[in-house]
């Protein structure tokens, strides 16, 4: 009886373990999927579920276009009337878009218009929209853009978590991380998106070589720049060419300040139109050019005046009649800029206190 | 007589567009008459030829117009004649130094283009920059060679944050926070980050140091002019706080700018002109300028439109500010036309899900309807 009893109590116990060991065991697993659920980004959770099970392909025709209304506003705006369906979006995707949407930094221009449009509009089922969207704009290619919406997403929020870390770092460092990160979600087509930059980054690596060399030759230098710049910009159109001039060439005079200062007037002066000619300038703006130096030399020329004898009137005289004496002496070399002058030294600033930046002042 | 040209045009011109099979819309902004040069604000320079500061988020200068055959790397927005330049003057100097720099830039600019005037959009300090070198570029040539000035963000009455900065220290302190936020370059030569900073408060830093600076002396020293500048225009950031570049984190970390109050001077003596509401936590700053030190001129109104081309049009009812030292209270706290990004966004701080191509290509339509 009394062993009866004892297996009895046994059997009681070990139920219970086994129940509680089931309870634990069921809080563990609800846990771990709450936990799952909270930190699995929702976002990112519609990404990868709609790439499993995309949604159906709608068929759309370009004549939606037309339906679109424009007016004139004011100060030469032009507004579309009424909001666009669904087809019409498709429709002018594909006309804004459509020619150049092979390449990777068109599509990523893309995919941030859509994607800023689709948040606002559709704040909880954009990502699905935005494969509606894709897959009827460009069927051939919304798979591949689904997953470049994604990887743009995951992107943004890694470079949210290191923006810091990359702010600290030295220029060099932040741009190998930077490129570690692209390379990392968007493989060569990083080369692709970010081509502006990388066609910036082999010339600057250039100047950083010319500026710190002390060997070699003016000459040499104004070669070894342009070679980097037919490199890089070899194919760039005319106009953007044209923009790009003066910083070019401020960039090259700013990186051998050292060997035009050692020159003489004379030999500066032919240098610099030689470095100007030679990052394309043409003979009316090299002219131009000749006439501003000369503008510039006369400045400074009388900045020299002005200096010694700004300190001649300040030991001489004090007070109100040493402030009409200095004034006078603005007027007379600095014409209508004396007053600007005036002011900047005010401020602590006097701007002829440094030695001149050759081609830029 | 241009702006009726223009004008009489446009519907003509939109007509065009529809019998040559394009979307009017999708055009993108007209040439500008003058070439268009943006000045940057403080910092932030650390590349050799200043295409990033005014770049999309993918290193394209958004002035870069697309004029080669199936040409991607570009702003596609433009006019593909549009003229336009990225000057750079020193990442951290006070803008009687940047200033003077920006006009021997655009001096330069002329020389290489041969162009006669230019119109100015300059982000943050570069606004203030942009407004002496207006002057200088005057007293220089003795005619107008501005045309339109467009600021964005610009702490006109200055910043609360900069005196905050200010506040943490020495010389040294404050240079090394500086150099946290903005990188190395504050350390380099011809910079002074400590001067910059004194720039950007509204009164006199330092009474004692014989000189004086702040945004209040210089809006005296260089007022609107219309000897200088033909058309002044400002555009207005502000964005709550959750929604901020982390970028500005730090700065924000400093002071959360109460930046939607109107009174003479700076009565709170935070830095800046005018005062708070008593909330600092609601639309009212960009992260490092409140909203009542940033118009200067006209408001504009930023017209963001979905696959079409956006605009900026005149807030006419808030009116003009004509001294910038003495806006009237409706235009230090009115939020109308603000647009909603914050200090960095407007930039090439990437990634954000602002489009600074047509951003700034909305901004070229405005000024190419004026100059």
């Amino acid at each position: 009886m009394r062993g009866l009893v004892f297996s009895r109590q046994a059997f009681v116990n070990r139920s219970k373990l086994i129940l509680i060991l089931a309870g634990v065991g069921i809080a563990a697993v609800v846990l771990f999927f709450v936990v799952f659920m909270l930190l699995d980004d929702p976002v990112a959770r519609q990404f990868r579920e709609l790439s499993e099970r995309p949604v159906p392909v709608r068929n759309v025709d370009d004549e939606v276009l037309s339906g679109i209304t424009f007016t004139p506003g004011e100060e030469g705006t032009v507004t579309m009337e009424g909001e666009l369906t669904f087809e019409q979006i498709v429709a002018l995707l594909r006309q804004k878009y459509g020619a150049n949407i092979n390449h990777a930094r068109i599509q990523v221009a893309m995919l941030e218009e859509l994607m800023n449009y689709l948040k606002k509009r559709y704040p909880e089922g954009w990502v699905t929209m935005l494969q509606e969207l894709l897959l009827a704009a460009f069927p051939a290619k919304a798979t591949e853009m689904f997953q470049l919406s994604e990887n743009l997403y995951r992107y943004a929020k890694e470079m949210d978590e290191r923006r810091d870390l990359l702010g600290r770092m030295s220029r060099q460092e932040r741009r190998d991380l930077l490129w570690q990160i692209r390379y990392e979600y968007f493989g060569t087509g990083a080369d692709e998106i970010w081509e502006s930059e990388k066609q910036l980054e082999g010339v600057q690596r250039t100047l950083e070589a010319i500026a710190a060399n002390k060997d070699l030759s003016l000459q040499d230098k104004l070669a070894a720049y342009r070679a980097s710049l037919d490199e890089a910009f070899g194919n760039q159109s005319s106009t953007t060419l044209a923009n790009r001039r003066l910083s070019f060439v401020n960039a090259f005079t700013d990186a051998v300040q050292s060997d035009l200062a050692a020159l003489s007037s004379e030999e500066r002066t032919a240098e610099l139109r030689e470095i100007r000619a030679a990052l394309g300038m043409d003979s009316a703006a090299l002219d131009r050019w000749t006439a501003l130096d000369q503008e510039r030399d006369q400045r400074w020329s009388n900045a020299e005046i002005y200096a010694s004898r700004r300190k001649e009137i300040e030991a001489s005289y004090s007070g109100e009649e040493r402030e009409q004496k200095l004034d006078a002496l603005r007027r007379e070399l600095f014409g209508e800029e004396a007053e600007i002058i005036k002011r900047e030294e005010a401020s602590g600033y006097f701007r002829y206190d440094k030695p001149r930046s050759i081609g830029r002042e | 007589m241009r702006n009726k040209i223009k004008k009489q045009l446009l519907p003509v011109m939109i007509g065009l567009a529809f019998l040559l099979g394009s979307s009017p819309v999708l055009a993108g902004a007209s040439k500008t008459s003058y070439p268009v040069v943006f000045a940057h604000g403080l910092g932030g320079m650390d590349d050799i030829f200043g295409f990033y500061y005014f770049g999309d988020d993918y290193g394209t200068f958004v002035g870069d117009p697309c004029d080669g055959f199936l040409e991607v790397t570009c702003n596609s927005n433009l006019n593909s004649g549009q003229q336009a330049y990225a000057a750079q003057v020193a990442p951290f100097q006070t803008s009687e130094v940047r200033g003077t720099q920006l006009a021997n830039e655009i001096e330069g600019y002329l020389a290489t283009v041969g162009a006669s005037s230019v119109n100015i959009i300059g982000h943050s300090q570069g606004g203030l920059d942009a407004r002496k070198a207006a002057h200088v570029l005057r007293a220089r040539t003795g005619r107008q060679v501005v045309k339109v000035l467009l600021t964005v963000s610009t702490p006109h009455r200055g910043s609360p944050v900069a005196k905050s900065i200010l506040g943490l220290g020495s010389v040294t302190q404050v240079v090394n926070f500086l150099a946290t936020v903005f990188g190395n370059i504050v350390y380099s030569s011809g910079n002074d980050g400590y001067a910059a900073a004194k720039q950007l408060v509204y009164n006199d830093y330092t009474a004692t140091d014989g000189i004086i600076t702040g945004t209040k002396a210089f809006n005296t020293n260089y007022p609107n002019s219309s000897a200088a500048v033909m058309r002044y225009a400002s555009v207005v950031t502000a964005q709550h706080g959750v929604s901020l570049n982390p970028a500005l984190g730090l700065l924000k970390a400093l002071i959360d700018i109460d930046g939607d109050g109107a009174c003479s001077g700076d009565c709170d003596n935070d830095g800046a002109g005018g005062k708070g509401n008593g909330t600092s936590g609601d639309l009212d700053d960009d992260g490092l300028v409140g909203i009542n030190s940033q118009q200067n001129g006209y408001r504009l109104k930023y017209n963001s439109c979905f696959l079409c081309f956006d605009s900026f049009t005149t807030h006419t009812t808030l009116g003009y500010v004509s001294d910038p030292n003495a806006p009237s209270s409706i235009q230090m706290t009115s939020r109308d036309a603000i647009v909603e990004q914050d200090h960095a966004d407007v930039i090439g701080v990437g990634p954000d899900t602002f489009d600074e191509n047509e951003f700034y290509a909305a901004a070229i339509q405005y000024i190419s309807y004026y100059d």
